[in-house]
């Protein structure tokens, strides 16, 4: 009973604090919201063409060069868009500001080079940083010259197969046999015949406007912000703690029937609460204004949201314990923040990331967080699936409180 | 002489709060640090190329014939080895089972009739590449590799069956020989097209080539968007102290002396710049030296430390001009600051996103930050003088506005 009198103290003073409310819910709100955005999330919006928009600068103006655009439009992942007027130098800058994901070139004397059997060359220009996206636009645009030259090359080996036999009546009926090549060989690519097909292991239904890959994109903005803010949220709870450490309040609450253990299982108790709750607000924001699928798996997102809590609040009380000063309890909570949250995939998925930081990322409660939700919200994982994120988040819990209960001094200096 | 009294007391202060020395240079130089562990490059190589990570990927070969088997000992040539780590599984069930217990990340389904498809006229099969849902990475890489094999056979019996149509069309019938020939030359010449280097420039907006993408490219971006960050945090947590001394009551007793409301602000700003001015050139310096980040022009980059320096001066007295107290300020240092260096830096962030925002894009430049980090990476990039200069216009032209309000609100509060 005094434990939670305790923590019934700890929750009031917490909330009472207009910081703590800005830093647990106001601000993952907004920056949930703000990188789902800035990952081409829509929140429910209607996206006429999801594709990657991909500005061309045809110099070729010819059927060749139309053609290329012809293939590119029929990718998945890209649409080309055709500069009627900001020019190549305005282009650039877009791309290297970020405004736009890519920029092909293709150059005049395209199809000249082409039908004389040389190589022309297309320019594709990206923002060098830009990783995955760098990797679907050349993809595409390689595929789409590719299937240019077999066209050209085809063309140009059934002219010579044809003038082997006989002669073109006219420089007009070459043409068209020419074209007629061309066509038929785009005609082949619409059904060709080896293709390639890619299919998702256990996809969950969800609302993806807005991605050319196909994901919902806060599915990565959602568990990152709620994973990474558990942890500034502690910013409060440590300074309590450090403030009842200074100002004798543990040492008074002593003298009384209440035990050490008492307090601090009241004190975790309070932190854990105070995370708990700011988790289940985030995930039912994520449920009900991101359109994400935390509700498929309740029991599973249930348990994650339970072993969050209770790994990020033995830390909180680990902080607790080691900070002597407010300033220690701010530095000692944004610390682990900002180094578990960049490890552990919260700023950028590991999959982009070495395998050495990816074996790092295991010793981070961030990274088991975040498989275990990304799991549910993209695999449709259930409660036996995510076991091992859930026993890993058990193990932190484990270790913090240990270290927590050795490192815990009630008397302040 | 009593404003720089004023400002040597504040940075006097400052300097010995070790939570200030952390913010304006060590919580920086982490993330920079942490980056530069993430994309396994970084120190003063500045060739050091992005250490992408081995993908693992199981590959079950149903087909009867040779293609199959080509299939197969490409991905698992010498030549992906250090992108793709092949296992061969001995089923469609078992390979599609790796990808479902993440051991692999995607698992390539060679089917029975790729090699019939090929000289069978109308006939089609399909390779499929079944992926990790949570992953795009590894199974693009996967996919852009069977691709272009398949698209190289694909492309060669579209051409067999054109020229043949074509021929067949105009009377013209072609022996088994002829169409041999006809695959030969084909594929020798779309192998010397493909294969060159010359099908495709990738460039950096620059124009110089680019043939890999580089460490530091990423960490100067990084470096240079958490040094525009931390500058704004500096400056507003210093303009912050006009609000502590009114609490204190040091403030009342300050005006109290010959000394006016305008010595006192300016004292404070002139702090803050001091501090701001050598947090960016430490950072700058640190980022050279530490990371091989090459800031760009150095007249350039003088004209930017003048101008973020103002920026976030006038933008800390603007914040904190309009919290009643240090209760308030404090939101507005945490919050405030965080949520407008985190717009402001928003380019960064979305420089892999499949889909950037424009909308983003645009509300970035709606916060001095971003003009500070749009001139700086402009700067960097070695962009013409003009779209530089523009950015870091945009920005003075903030900081005056911030200014004028910033100033007149607390001369009107101190009256």
């Amino acid at each position: 009973m005094r434990i939670l009198a305790l923590a019934g103290k700890d929750l009031k003073q917490l909330f009472q604090n207009k910081q703590t409310i800005l830093f647990i819910l106001v601000m993952p709100v907004i920056f949930t919201i703000l990188f789902g955005f800035m990952f081409g999330g829509t929140s429910g919006g209607i996206v006429e063409d999801p594709r990657l928009p991909v500005m061309v600068i045809d110099l070729d103006q010819s059927a060749y060069s139309q053609t290329v655009l012809d293939l590119i439009e029929v990718s998945t992942a890209i649409r080309p868009v055709l500069d009627e007027e900001q020019g190549e130098n305005q282009l650039r800058a877009e791309v290297q500001d970020g405004h736009l994901p890519g920029l092909v070139i293709i150059p005049e004397g395209f199809m000249a080079q082409l039908t004389s059997q040389e190589i022309p060359t297309i320019t594709i220009v990206e923002n060098e940083d830009a990783i995955a996206v760098n990797l679907i636009i050349e993809n595409e645009v390689r595929t789409a010259y590719n299937r240019m030259v077999n066209a050209a090359l085809t063309a140009v080996f059934s002219q010579q197969a044809y003038q082997e036999s006989t002669n073109f009546a006219s420089e007009i009926e070459q043409q068209a046999y020419h074209q007629a090549s061309i066509e038929l060989v785009l005609l082949g690519w619409e059904t060709p015949p080896v293709e390639t097909r890619v299919t998702k292991a256990n996809p969950v239904e969800t609302d993806t406007a807005g991605n050319p890959l196909g994901e919902n994109a806060f599915s990565q903005a959602s568990p990152a912000m709620m994973a990474q803010f558990a942890i500034a949220g502690l910013i409060g709870a440590a300074e309590m703690l450090v403030s009842e450490r200074r100002s004798r309040t543990m040492s008074r609450m002593l003298t009384t029937r209440i035990s050490k253990t008492g307090i601090l299982l009241g004190h975790y108790l309070a932190i854990f609460t105070m995370i708990f709750l700011q988790l289940i607000v985030l995930v039912l924001f994520g449920q009900f204004f991101l359109k994400l699928n935390y509700f498929g798996q309740p029991l599973a997102t249930l348990a994650l949201i339970t072993v969050t809590a209770m790994a990020t609040g033995a830390m909180g009380l680990l902080i607790g314990a080691l900070a002597k000063t407010s300033d220690q309890a701010v530095i000692l909570s944004l610390t682990p923040m900002f180094i578990f949250s960049g490890l552990g995939g919260a700023w950028l998925p590991l999959e982009f990331t070495s395998e050495t930081v990816q074996a790092i990322s295991k010793f981070t409660p961030v990274a088991w967080t975040m498989q275990g939700f990304k799991d549910v919200l993209i695999r449709g994982a259930g409660l036996a699936e995510v076991s091992q994120p859930l026993l890993a988040l058990l193990g932190f819990t484990v270790v913090f409180f240990a270290l927590a209960v050795w490192r815990f001094r009630f008397e302040g200096e | 002489m009593k404003i720089l009294y004023i400002a040597f007391k504040d940075i006097t202060q400052s300097f010995r709060s070790f939570l200030a020395i952390a913010m304006m240079f060590l919580v920086p130089i982490l993330i920079t640090g942490m980056f530069a562990l993430l994309f396994g490059g970084g120190g003063d190589d500045d060739t050091a190329t992005i250490e992408l990570p081995v993908t693992p990927v199981q590959i079950v070969n149903l087909d009867q014939g040779e293609l199959g088997k080509i299939l197969v000992d490409l991905i698992s040539s010498e030549n992906f080895t250090e992108l793709l780590a092949v296992t061969t599984a001995e089923s469609a069930d078992a390979a599609r089972s790796a990808v479902d217990d993440q051991l692999a990340d995607a698992a390539v389904i060679i089917p029975a009739d790729l090699s019939a498809s090929l000289y069978t006229p109308g006939a089609q099969s399909e390779i499929e590449i079944y992926q990790d849902p949570t992953l795009t990475l590894g199974p693009g890489i996967v996919t852009t590799i069977i691709t272009q094999f398949s698209d190289g056979f694909s492309g060669s019996t579209i051409a067999v069956e054109v020229v043949s149509q074509q021929l067949t069309e105009a009377g013209i019938t072609l022996s088994r020989e002829q169409i041999m020939e006809i695959i030969t030359q084909y594929q020798l010449v779309f192998e010397d097209y493909t294969t060159q280097q010359d099908a495709l420039r990738i460039e950096a907006p620059s124009g110089e080539a680019r043939t890999n993408q580089g460490v530091a490219g990423i960490l100067s971006m990084v470096m240079g968007g958490m040094m525009i960050f931390y500058a704004f945090f500096t400056a507003t947590n210093a303009a912050n102290s006009l609000l502590t001394e009114e609490e204190n009551l040091t403030l009342g007793r300050m005006l109290t002396t010959a000394t006016s409301p305008v010595e006192i602000v300016t004292g404070k700003l002139v702090a803050a710049a001091m501090m701001v001015f050598v947090q960016i050139i430490v950072l700058l310096a640190f980022g050279h030296l530490a990371f091989g980040i090459d800031w760009g022009k150095p007249w350039m980059l003088g004209l930017f430390v003048i101008a973020i320096t103002l920026g976030a001066v006038t933008f800390g007295l603007f914040a904190i001009s309009w919290a009643k107290d240090r209760k308030q300020a404090s939101l507005i240092v945490g919050a405030g600051v965080t949520i407008t260096g985190m717009l402001g830096m928003s380019s960064i962030f979305m420089l892999n996103s499949p889909n950037p925002s424009q909308t983003i894009n645009t509300l970035s430049l709606l916060v001095p930050q971003g003009w500070a980090n749009q001139a700086l990476i402009h700067i960097m990039d070695g962009f013409s003088t003009p779209d530089a200069l523009i950015s870091l216009l945009g920005l003075l032209v903030y900081s005056l506005v911030m200014f004028t309000i910033g100033y007149k609100r607390f001369m009107k509060r101190f009256a």
